[in-house]
């Protein structure tokens, strides 16, 4: 399918890229249908595009590239949503926000994606409790 | 909004398979105790209330924030 975007224009989706994010984005509930689109300039970083609306889209990455001791504790049962039996089966993004110069760009290690990639779906995990900021300042 | 009085102890029912007890009151603090499915995501709300939030500021990153961004990984 073709999926309108506001940054990337048309992108081609197969059904098998789709990753579908059952509950949504904590902010996003109608958004349940992403895709990740490599970011333009290469990098760590890519972007999650809504399939439902072209104008949202998150720039994410593996918290690891950027912030080698990130660990979170989960609950197996916390994983359910994904469908994933561990979390090694189960990939960890954080969504990168990047304000205007001279601000510097955070991480949100507090509200991590959880991602299952054999069944291409998502959840957001709050974490509880613990010391990971949701504005963890980067480069 | 709904209110209720409770005492140590007493407890309210949410639907059929929540349950929110009072465990202990000291000065300006309660304590709850939740039994829910463990599938029942029971966040403190100011948590909950930034993490959405931070949610709607990165959904808005502009395109032109881009050349900040190749600079930025460029850089790491």
């Amino acid at each position: 399918m073709k999926v309108e975007t506001t940054r990337f224009g048309k992108v081609d989706v197969n059904d098998a890229e789709m990753i579908v994010f059952p509950s949504g984005i904590l902010g996003f509930p109608e958004c349940k249908q992403y895709t990740l689109v490599p970011h333009p300039g290469g990098g760590p970083c890519q972007w999650l595009q809504s399939c439902d609306t072209p104008e949202i889209a998150f720039v994410i990455c593996e918290p690891q590239m950027f912030v080698p001791d990130y660990r979170i504790n989960i609950r197996i049962e916390d994983l359910a949503p994904v469908g994933a039996i561990s979390l090694d089966e189960a990939r960890v993004w954080a969504i990168m926000r990047v304000p205007p110069r001279p601000e510097k760009p955070t991480l949100n290690l507090a509200g991590p994606l959880i991602l299952n990639p054999t069944r291409r779906l998502g959840m957001q995990f709050v974490v509880n409790g613990g010391n990971w900021s949701h504005r963890h300042e980067i480069g | 909004m709904l209110v209720l009085t409770r005492g140590r102890e007493e407890s309210i029912v949410l639907g059929d398979d929540i349950v929110v007890t009072i465990v202990d009151i000291r000065g300006d603090k309660v304590r709850l105790g939740i039994d829910a499915p463990r599938e029942t995501v029971i966040l403190r709300k100011e948590v909950y209330d930034a993490i959405r939030q931070e949610n709607l500021d990165a959904a808005g990153v502009d395109p032109q924030d881009l050349g900040d961004l190749d600079n930025l990984l460029g850089n790491s």
